[in-house]
């Protein structure tokens, strides 16, 4: 789904953050970032996510070489193909907790008003039982994450990208979000973590660990 | 996937509902940028166009041909000739003068008629009756009371010849006067007028139309024929349609550059405290130009609105202080104006929230 080739990218070009990594995130899996603080977890699943450009190597994301895509490209696409989980909700405090749900199915190009059933079913799902008109701040920070969870589900995008998505959270919301994104993987998508929290990465199919510029895969026995 | 352009329409209604607070302050300066213009520009405009009115009644555009009565008058050819030269509104031209009397007493009634060589122009209306066919006459409103008709009807007597009434003229602006004569339909196809009215479409043609008038009807004796404008006047109109024309034109760029300004700031501020929206916008999938649109059309909703309440206000305001409305012209060109102004001034803060970093923005707390 995902094939990073020999990817390199740095905000300075002398200290890079990632360095020649070359791996792949296959449809059905999940994969765990991890690493230390600032080793550039984040910054490699933004890099996954279209919304860098490495110095080096290429990004192909479902056959299509991504780099020296215009951006207008890059934003089709990862609004066409990816789910976001940000660390934390990056709701709209502005809009209801329903309109945030079908802000994720308006750039996958779908009609918002034909996937309110979805997104109704979706909230149902992960256990948001408020009012869908309430706006974010008039919800716990739980059901925020919950309601992001929805947004990045919506129209069921074949790859879901977290970013520390239960950082924030307590330890039964954050179950709820790693085993919605284990099942995600199951039905099919590309699923990539960037996680400090070694204990649930190592439920991934897949670890890569950013600060190492390597890949393990299945064995987790090293991580620390 | 692009957004479709009805969802994109339907989530920048949605977002101008949700920040209300943006969206009435842009709609209030809206309304006080197109208030303002009318009250100022607008005002000036309403009051040249009375101006303008007045002195356009005065007849600065009315060019006048009286031919001696020694001569045999301009041909209806030439009557034509003259209507058809460029800047020529209409051209009207009516025989010789001659007293007439009171049908009824036969009286000398001290009016004059003449004979219509060609129809009447807009100007001149019938108000009681109808236009009069061969052989028939129409009397301006003047002359009804000196041949002391109570209605506009009966008969007048041109030359011993009963002429019968079959209506009341007005006529208005520079040609006014045509309600002192009876305006009669001739037996004959009358073919030589000595007396023409030329008006022209703008004072500042005037001068060409007398030349190519006394080019056309060179062949009159150069004392046969006299040609009559107003000078003063023309300069007149010329100098108040620049001048007060400018004050105007000054007035309504002042406060659309203090509204532009002020679109500009507001919505600088308030997307500036929308830069998360922005970057988790960016994050979803929405290209730049998706989100200068949907910005865009926030900020026309309000602007619209406010452009049309301010208007309404503005009109009423202006017709309360004057009497009188601006040109519809003005008003149109001053509303689309201010709502170009205020979307224009919305491009540079939307262009600048789609050019931010959204990893920047996510990634700052």
């Amino acid at each position: 789904m995902i094939e990073l080739r020999a990817l390199s990218f740095g905000y300075r070009a002398a200290e890079p953050l990632v360095a020649d990594l070359s791996t792949s995130f296959e449809a059905g899996t999940t994969t765990a970032l991890v690493g230390r603080s600032g080793s550039g977890k984040s910054t490699l699943l933004y890099l996954v996510g279209l919304m860098l450009q490495p110095l080096g190597g290429q990004v192909v994301v479902d056959g299509v070489e991504t780099v020296g895509l215009p951006d207008w490209r890059r934003a089709h696409l990862r609004g066409r193909l990816m789910g976001f989980v940000f660390q934390d909700a990056m709701l709209d405090p502005a809009r209801s907790v329903l309109d945030n749900v079908l802000e994720g199915a308006l750039y996958r190009g779908r009609e918002p008003r034909r996937t309110r059933d979805e997104a109704m079913a979706l909230l149902a799902r992960f256990g948001v039982d408020t009012d869908p008109r309430r706006r974010p701040g008039q919800i716990s920070g739980g059901q925020a994450q919950r309601v992001a969870l929805c947004r990045a589900f919506i129209g069921e995008p074949p790859i879901l990208l977290a970013d520390e998505p239960t950082g924030n959270l307590d330890e039964v919301t954050a179950d709820v979000v790693w085993d919605a994104l284990a099942e995600r993987a199951r039905e099919g998508a590309a699923v990539v973590v960037a996680t400090h929290d070694i204990e649930r990465a190592r439920r991934c199919d897949r670890i890569v660990d950013v600060g190492r510029a390597r890949h393990e895969d299945g064995a987790h026995a090293g991580l620390a | 996937m692009p957004v479709s352009r009805r969802s994109l329409l339907r989530d920048a209604v949605r977002n101008a509902r949700a920040h209300a607070a943006t969206t009435i302050a842009l709609a209030l300066i809206a309304a006080a940028m197109t208030a303002a213009t009318l009250l100022t520009a607008g005002r000036a405009a309403a009051a040249e166009a009375q101006v303008m009115r007045n002195l356009d009644e005065a007849g600065p555009r009315l060019v006048t041909l009286t031919v001696a009565d020694t001569s045999p008058g301009i041909a209806a050819s030439v009557l034509d000739s003259m209507a058809g030269i460029r800047g020529v509104e209409w051209a009207l031209g009516l025989g010789p003068a001659r007293d007439i009397r009171s049908g009824a007493t036969g009286a000398r009634a001290n009016v004059a008629a003449r004979d219509l060589i060609n129809p009447l122009p807009r100007l001149v209306t019938v108000e009681l009756g109808r236009l009069p066919r061969v052989g028939e006459a129409i009397i301006g409103t003047q002359t009804q009371r000196k041949l002391q008709l109570v209605e506009p009807s009966g008969a007048v007597l041109d030359e011993e010849r009963a002429r019968p009434v079959v209506g009341r003229f007005t006529s208005a602006g520079a040609i006014a006067d045509l309600e002192r004569l009876v305006l009669i339909r001739p037996d004959e196809p009358a073919d030589h007028a000595t007396l023409v009215y030329l008006l022209a479409t703008d004072a500042a043609l005037v001068e060409g139309i007398v030349a190519q008038v006394r080019a056309i009807s060179g062949v009159f004796p150069t004392d046969a024929l006299q040609v009559e404008t107003s000078p003063d006047l023309i300069t007149l109109n010329q100098v108040l349609s620049g001048e007060v024309g400018a004050l105007s034109r000054q007035l309504a760029l002042g406060a659309v550059a203090a509204g532009v300004l002020l679109v500009a700031l507001t919505m600088m501020l308030a997307l500036n405290t929308r830069r998360r929206d922005f970057g988790r916008r960016r994050a979803l999938g929405s290209t730049r130009s998706a989100l200068i649109a949907a910005t865009l059309i926030e900020a026309s909703i309000p602007v619209v609105a406010g452009v049309t309440a301010g208007t309404l206000l503005g009109l009423a305001a202006v017709s309360w202080w004057m009497g009188s409305l601006p040109p519809p012209g003005f008003v149109a060109a001053s509303a689309l104006l201010t709502t170009l102004s205020g979307l224009v001034a919305a491009v540079p803060p939307a262009a600048f929230a789609a050019w931010q970093d959204p990893v920047r923005i996510l990634r700052v707390p």
